[in-house]
């Protein structure tokens, strides 16, 4: 290239990078390789140019307007950049796709959209878990779950009503109501879920399945049976139909008995359908736990019969019927018997009156009267007291249930007796304040260590409320009221040698790995001295004896108790009803054998006959005593002692 | 990323050959040529493909048995529960056939009546220690009759019961 050439050149780049905008060093380095690679691009361009016709220029030159059309190599490059691009931009993608996986599989964020998926295609179902069996104290089932069918109808999934229920009633024997109940819901076809019978004989529910009806399902359910029939059933209480407790010691331990269900998982087909084999328990259930009690079935049974028959007999309201353990206070027998006011049959009561029904114990009281009495050291059983047969005191003329002249009683006398003035005579020597301490600590005014649902503390005022003749009348049991609980346990306290002792139903628990838990101890305090409770054990002997109670003496036994005839309040305020009537609340409590008390035994018939001579404890609650007390020793097993207290 | 970089390697061979080609040539046109299928991605790939289902079969022959096993464990379990069932049944009908209140109306209906009273009658010791000898077999089936007492055998089932999975 000659100098005039490369002037022309130079000119022209520089007429190309003012028209493009480019830099010099930038169009001479394109130059540069379009003249070193370039050539037949070059020459094409040249060629082009001198076709184009001239244009003047201001510098008086002849610049001329060169295009430069892509060459090859610039295709070239601009593919391989777009390509470099792509994957770059692929590559960037992926890792970033790599990254969020790993983030999702590792974080907590990925357990959640885990299980948001397993929410989409599995449904979780419950398992029911076993209610607790309920045991008596050797064993014996009181009250146990055992399978069941319950059967339901989707009314919007019944092909063909009337064949539908036709079958249902034909299989589940549906009384006319339910049938015309179940008529209606079929016919309206509103409801997707109607019970038509629940806890049948699982072998129905099993026919019912094996007819495949459309609409109809039948699932497995629990039904809580009683194989003692009612024996027991004030104490065991009873389960709604859905096995939830709702009285009596499956009330109270419901919680325990109940247990905790389970979770199945299954995988769903899109239809809703589960798929089968995919069932898993995410959660197994677990049965409930079972309870032993200190019951002992036999014993119960022997009591509920001889109350039912009393309560038949004298044409009563009711009667109860305590046998306790007299060293650990547990209760072979809790019984409660009331008349049914429908039919005017005396049965087995559904609600547990021993513990929920407070009357005056009467007599009874001066139990702990004399006791308080002689564990104080104020008298003995030979201290003297001229007792007359009434005499008022405050506001009322207080007297004795039979007219006697003044007489010089010993405290035995007066005990075996049951002298009310005599034992306010007892009473004014421990003071009301001293009485009161001693009443409370015998567990008269609070409920007992049972805590049996509905149980009543009686009614049991601070001696500084105590008003008018209420003040002396509760040393013999009038002014207060007690449960025939707390009546057992405080006579109790004589027969554990001074020391009170909490009654007790539970004996121990099963739990769901099948061992056994016993319950603690009951809970003990000491009462009276062991002396003062062997000096009141001989005078209640003494009263079995040839005192009030005399009719509930044991062949082979010694009996120590003592008879109560309390009077109930009516709602007028008054002992009096509205036939200017009494109605009595008679009692009889002892142990035996006397020698070494095995057993306390309480029995009270509510409302017997006021006009006959079986109103009070000893004749009407003292027989019965005899009675059960008879079957206790062979239950039991007990054998007399070898030395006998004597009667004198 | 093996793919990639063979997409890679054939882009520059592709855009590369034929420039080279016609410099060399120095003709006006580029000039094409057919450029030789690598076969080596797509033998890679059939290797992946095969792998793939063969990893795929064996998974679906894990989980068919899997899902057989699953079924046999469900029929166990239902058997197991059904012997549960069974017993619940079973010791329900025990316990009525021992209440008192079946034994009691089933005593009365045979003309039997509450005793009135007991009588306790004095044992000569040696008497007693014959009659022990002479029935020891039979206390110890008794001993064995009360260690299966309702209580026991409910325990026994509960805790094997309770060692189920």
């Amino acid at each position: 290239m000659t100098t005039r050439q490369r002037q022309r050149r130079t000119r022209q780049i520089q007429v190309s990078e003012r028209a493009t905008g480019r830099s010099s060093t930038t169009a001479r380095r394109s130059e540069s390789r379009t003249t070193r690679r370039s050539q037949p691009a070059k020459r094409r361009v040249v060629g082009s140019e001198r076709k184009r016709p001239r244009s003047t220029s201001a510098a008086g030159s002849t610049p001329r307007i060169v295009t430069h059309p892509p060459s090859p190599r610039r295709r070239e490059g601009s593919s391989r950049r777009r390509l470099i691009a792509s994957l770059v931009v692929l590559t960037v993608g992926l890792l970033a796709v790599l990254v969020r996986v790993g983030a999702i599989q590792t974080a907590a964020m990925g357990a959640e959209l885990r299980e948001e998926g397993a929410r989409q295609w599995t449904r979780t179902s419950t398992i029911p878990a076993g209610r607790g069996t309920i045991f008596d104290r050797n064993g014996e089932e009181l009250a146990l779950s055992i399978p069941a069918a319950t059967v339901s109808v989707n009314p919007k999934l019944v092909v063909d009503p009337d064949a539908t229920l036709a079958t249902l009633t034909a299989v589940l024997d549906l009384s006319d109501a339910k049938q015309q109940e179940l008529a209606t819901e079929l016919e309206r076809r509103e409801r997707g879920f109607v019970y038509v019978a629940r806890q049948v004989d699982p072998s129905i529910g099993e026919q019912l399945r094996s007819l495949r009806l459309s609409g109809v399902d039948v699932i497995s359910e629990d039904r809580r049976v009683f194989p003692g029939g009612v024996t027991g059933r004030s104490v065991i209480g009873r389960t709604d139909i859905d096995g939830i407790g709702i009285s009596g010691l499956e009330l109270q331990f419901d919680d325990l008995l109940t247990g905790v269900e389970g979770q199945l998982t299954r995988e769903m087909a899109p239809g809703g359908r589960s798929i089968p084999g995919t069932g898993e328990v995410a959660a197994a259930p677990i049965p409930g736990d079972d309870l032993v009690l200190t019951l002992d079935r036999s014993i119960q049974y022997a009591c509920e019969e001889a109350l039912i028959e009393q309560v038949e007999r004298l044409g009563a309201r009711g009667a109860t019927c305590v046998v306790m353990d007299a060293p650990t206070g547990e209760i072979y027998a809790m019984a409660s018997v009331r008349r049914n006011s429908n039919n005017g049959v005396a049965e087995v009561a559904t609600g547990n009156f021993a513990v929920v029904d407070a009357d005056e114990p009467g007599s009874v009281a001066k139990v702990i009267t004399v006791a308080a009495a002689l564990d104080a050291g104020l008298v003995n059983r030979t201290t003297s007291f001229v007792v007359p047969w009434r005499e008022q005191y405050y506001d009322d003329l207080l007297s004795d249930a039979w007219q006697h002249p003044d007489e010089t009683w010993s405290v035995e006398e007066i005990f075996t007796k049951s002298s009310n003035i005599g034992t306010i005579k007892i009473w004014e020597r421990l003071g009301r304040e001293r009485h009161w301490e001693y009443m409370r600590a015998f567990g008269l005014g609070e409920p007992t260590a049972l805590d049996f649902p509905g149980e009543s503390p009686g009614i049991f005022k601070h001696w500084s409320d105590l008003w008018g003749s209420e003040r002396v009348t509760v040393s013999y049991g009038q002014g207060l009221a007690s449960t025939s609980i707390q009546l057992a346990a405080a006579v109790n306290v004589v027969a554990n040698n001074g020391v009170y002792i909490a009654p007790k139903l539970v004996h121990a628990t099963v739990d769901s790995d099948a061992s056994i838990e016993r319950t603690a101890p009951s809970a003990t305090h000491g009462v009276i001295s062991a002396e003062a409770a062997a000096e009141l054990t001989d005078i209640m002997a003494q009263s079995v004896c040839r005192g009030t109670a005399t009719s509930a003496a044991m062949d082979n036994f010694t009996v120590a108790g003592k008879t109560g005839t309390g009077l109930k309040a009516q709602p007028n305020g008054t002992y009096l009803d509205e036939n200017g009537m009494r109605t009595y609340y008679s009692s009889f409590v002892g142990f035996f054998p006397a020698e070494d008390p095995a057993v306390t035994l309480l029995i009270s018939i509510d409302e017997p006959p006021a006009t006959s001579d079986e109103r009070f404890g000893g004749t009407a609650a003292g027989p019965v005593f005899a009675r059960v007390a008879a079957t206790i020793v062979h239950e039991l097993g007990l054998q007399p002692p070898a030395e006998t207290l004597a009667c004198r | 990323m093996a793919l990639v970089a063979d997409l890679f390697e054939r882009a520059q061979t592709s855009v590369a050959t034929p420039v080279r080609d016609s410099a060399a040539d120095g003709s006006r046109g580029p000039k094409l040529e057919v450029v030789p299928r690598r076969r080596r991605a797509a033998g890679f790939f059939a290797a992946v493909v095969i792998l793939a289902v063969i990893v795929m079969l064996g998974a679906a022959m894990l989980h068919t048995e899997l899902a057989a096993r699953q079924l046999e464990i469900d029929r166990l379990d239902r058997a197991l529960a059904g012997q549960q069932e069974r017993f619940d049944e079973l010791r329900a009908q025990r316990a009525v056939l021992r209440s008192p209140t079946r034994l009691g109306d089933y005593a009365l209906s045979l003309g039997m009546s509450p005793m009135e009273r007991s009588e306790f009658v004095s044992v000569d010791p040696w008497v007693m220690a014959r009659a022990i000898a002479a029935t020891s077999d039979a206390l110890v089936i008794s001993n064995g009759a009360e260690m299966s007492a309702p209580l026991e055998q409910f325990r026994l089932v509960k805790a094997l019961g309770g060692e189920t999975p």
